[in-house]
């Protein structure tokens, strides 16, 4: 459906995307995880339309993205940034509303269907009875999810996300990712949180030094010899039988587990022992 | 059309229609007051003989005063308030920067380098007057600011940068020819300039004048829901299917040729490019397709006002309009800001 063909994306004379390629599949969710600077922002940047490749193409459904005017690919795919912030004073409803952009003009001015459109959206992600409320009295979590119905009043048929639960507490990043899963739609997210990775996403790609160095399912590429290549950390994947959850433990450097073990009275730990906690619950 | 977008809409368009109605008012308030008072019913009749020619026998000097002074004044103080907080508002929401004005391109002081080029050297030998001169300093800085911003490779980033830093190398020019060339009365002339001057503004500059703010305001207005998308930013913007480079290109280069023209005119008035914007947008909100009609009718009505009360404030003496401006302008302000505080707006 959305098909990133050896893509290379240089800024001042830095390769920032070297030859990256990715196949995203209709309906699926695709997690895109990798270190700080692996390209993953950058890449959602190409996907998106809003930047172009410096060389190979962006394909969807077939057409490349260069060839298509923005107005055309805002009504295939929409994007949600990690903090999109504004100072001005303006409505949720306002915000979801912009959705509506790449639709209206000056002979498509706004309609009953426009109206309707947003009151979906907002309800797709509760926030009905926010819609009054103004922008800057918005949590977080508020904020993002109002981006997020911006987002689908846009009627994409892809969403890429980028870093959507940054900033955001376990729960609000829990609630964020489980509303995105749950949405009949195909979309693409920048995580930075492995577990939630593998609880979330269909399949994940890892990003490395302008690359992607694995693409498949959860099982398949979140290895521990991958996580520790990439990330260059330890780790220690559980994984439970009955329900088929996650938990991925990475391993402490030991001078800080020795003087936290220490100061809250806990026995320190014997030379040469694995010690592990967990990244996420 | 829901119910509440249909009272939004209903509540624009009286502000639009009362701020209409206080421009004319202004107007007709600000052409009977002056050296000599005229009766404002002179002045209907002037208008209506000279737009319906409705044949009033009136005197030829009243007359004459209503229609080549203050009414020419008048229409070219409404477009020049109108352009300028059109401008500002453009600026502000392109550039995401609360302290953008039409001044920030260096519009301002590359059009006072030009006009002291032709005012204190001579430059065009009399050929070029003194708002050409202007208008060519005020493009020729603003081209440079531009090529520089690009050149960098980011132009939000990097225009308000350039912008300050042209405005200061234009502004040193400024001071060097004047220290250097001009004499008292030369240097005081151009004082006077640079912080705006309505005076002797005729038929032949509102010709000027209104086409510009005109055609300036309708692109700008076109481009109204393209604006709303730069809420969130370029990247956002371009996400919903703006064309961003294109839209930045046309809407900052129209706002710096109606804040260039208006420049040359009358010289820089402070003020209303930077504060109309924010009181507007305070008192209505910030969807483009209100605030652009809105502001320019606000500017308008605030320059056409501190036109009048430059006028009469210091009797036998007119005051540059760019002190009176900021002088009223800033406290009003400041009120408006702890008001809406007070209600919950900001």
């Amino acid at each position: 459906m959305l098909i990133a063909n050896n893509v290379t994306w240089t800024v001042a004379g830095a390769a920032i995307l070297q030859g990256a390629s990715l196949s995203v599949v209709k309906g699926e969710t695709l997690g895109l995880v990798g270190p700080n600077g692996s390209g993953k922002s950058s890449l959602i940047r190409l996907l998106a339309g809003i930047r172009k490749c410096t060389s190979g193409d962006v394909e969807i459904d077939g057409a490349a993205l260069s060839k298509m005017c923005p107005n055309e690919i805002a009504e295939w795919i929409a994007l949600v940034e990690q903090q999109a912030e504004t100072t001005d004073f303006i409505k949720v409803k306002d915000v979801v509303a912009l959705g509506r952009t790449p639709y209206l003009g000056a002979f498509n001015p706004w309609s009953k269907k426009d109206d309707l459109i947003v009151r979906e959206a907002l309800m797709h992600v509760d926030m009905s009875e926010l819609s009054e409320r103004t922008w800057h009295t918005l949590s977080g979590g508020e904020r993002q999810r109002a981006h997020i119905a911006r987002a689908l009043a846009q009627k994409p048929r892809i969403l890429l996300l980028d870093e959507p639960t940054n900033h955001l507490d376990i729960r609000h990043q829990i609630d964020i990712l489980s509303l995105v899963r749950e949405l009949p739609i195909t979309s693409v997210l920048v995580l930075h949180d492995l577990n939630l990775a593998a609880i979330f996403c269909d399949r994940v790609a890892v990003m490395s030094k302008g690359r992607i160095v694995a693409i498949g399912g959860i099982n398949a590429v979140l290895t521990s010899e991958l996580i520790s290549e990439v990330f260059g950390i330890n780790v220690n994947i559980q994984k439970n039988k009955e329900d088929g959850s996650w938990n991925l433990q990475f391993q402490a450097p030991s001078k800080f587990l020795s003087n936290q073990r220490q100061s809250s009275g806990l026995p320190t730990k014997r030379e040469g022992s694995k010690n592990h906690f967990p990244i996420a619950s | 059309m829901t119910k509440e977008s249909r009272r939004k809409r209903l509540h624009v368009g009286n502000a639009i229609v009362l701020a209409l109605l206080a421009l004319l008012m202004v107007i007709v308030f600000g052409a009977s007051v002056g050296e000599t008072s005229i009766p404002p019913e002179v002045i209907a009749k002037t208008i209506g003989n000279k737009i319906f020619a409705a044949g009033f026998e009136l005197d030829p000097i009243d007359s004459g005063i209503v229609w080549n002074y203050r009414m020419s004044r008048a229409v070219v103080a409404t477009c020049c308030g109108a352009a300028l907080a059109v401008s500002g508002v453009i600026l502000q929401s392109l550039l995401r920067n609360a302290l953008a004005d039409p001044y920030l391109l260096g519009i301002s002081a590359g059009a006072s380098t030009g006009a002291v080029t032709v005012a204190i050297i001579g430059i065009g030998g009399g050929l070029i007057s003194l708002s050409l001169g202007a208008f060519i300093g005020a493009i020729l800085a603003f081209g440079l600011i531009a090529l520089l911003a690009s050149r960098a490779g980011h132009l939000n980033a990097y225009i308000v940068l350039t912008g300050v830093a042209g405005s200061q190398l234009f502004n040193a020019l400024t001071s060097l020819i004047v220290t250097k060339s001009a004499n008292a009365d030369q240097a005081r002339g151009i004082m006077f300039w640079l912080l705006g001057n309505l005076s002797g503004m005729r038929w032949s500059d509102v010709w000027v004048a209104l086409p510009v703010s005109v055609l300036g305001f309708l692109v700008c207005q076109y481009h109204s829901r393209a604006l709303d998308a730069f809420t969130f930013g370029r990247d956002s913007a371009a996400s919903l299917g703006i064309n961003v480079q294109f839209v930045q290109i046309v809407l900052i280069g129209t706002a710096a040729m109606m804040t260039a023209t208006m420049v040359s005119l009358v010289g820089s008035i402070g003020f209303v490019g930077l504060v109309i914007p924010h009181v507007t947008r305070f008192l209505f909100g910030g969807a483009h397709g209100y605030l652009i009609p809105l502001s320019a009718l606000i500017g308008a009505i605030f320059l056409v006002a501190c036109d009048v009360i430059s006028r009469v404030l210091l009797p036998g003496q007119v005051l540059p309009i760019g002190v009176v401006t900021a002088l009223i302008g800033a406290p009003a302000f400041a009120v408006i800001l702890t008001r809406l505080r007070k209600n919950g707006r900001c």
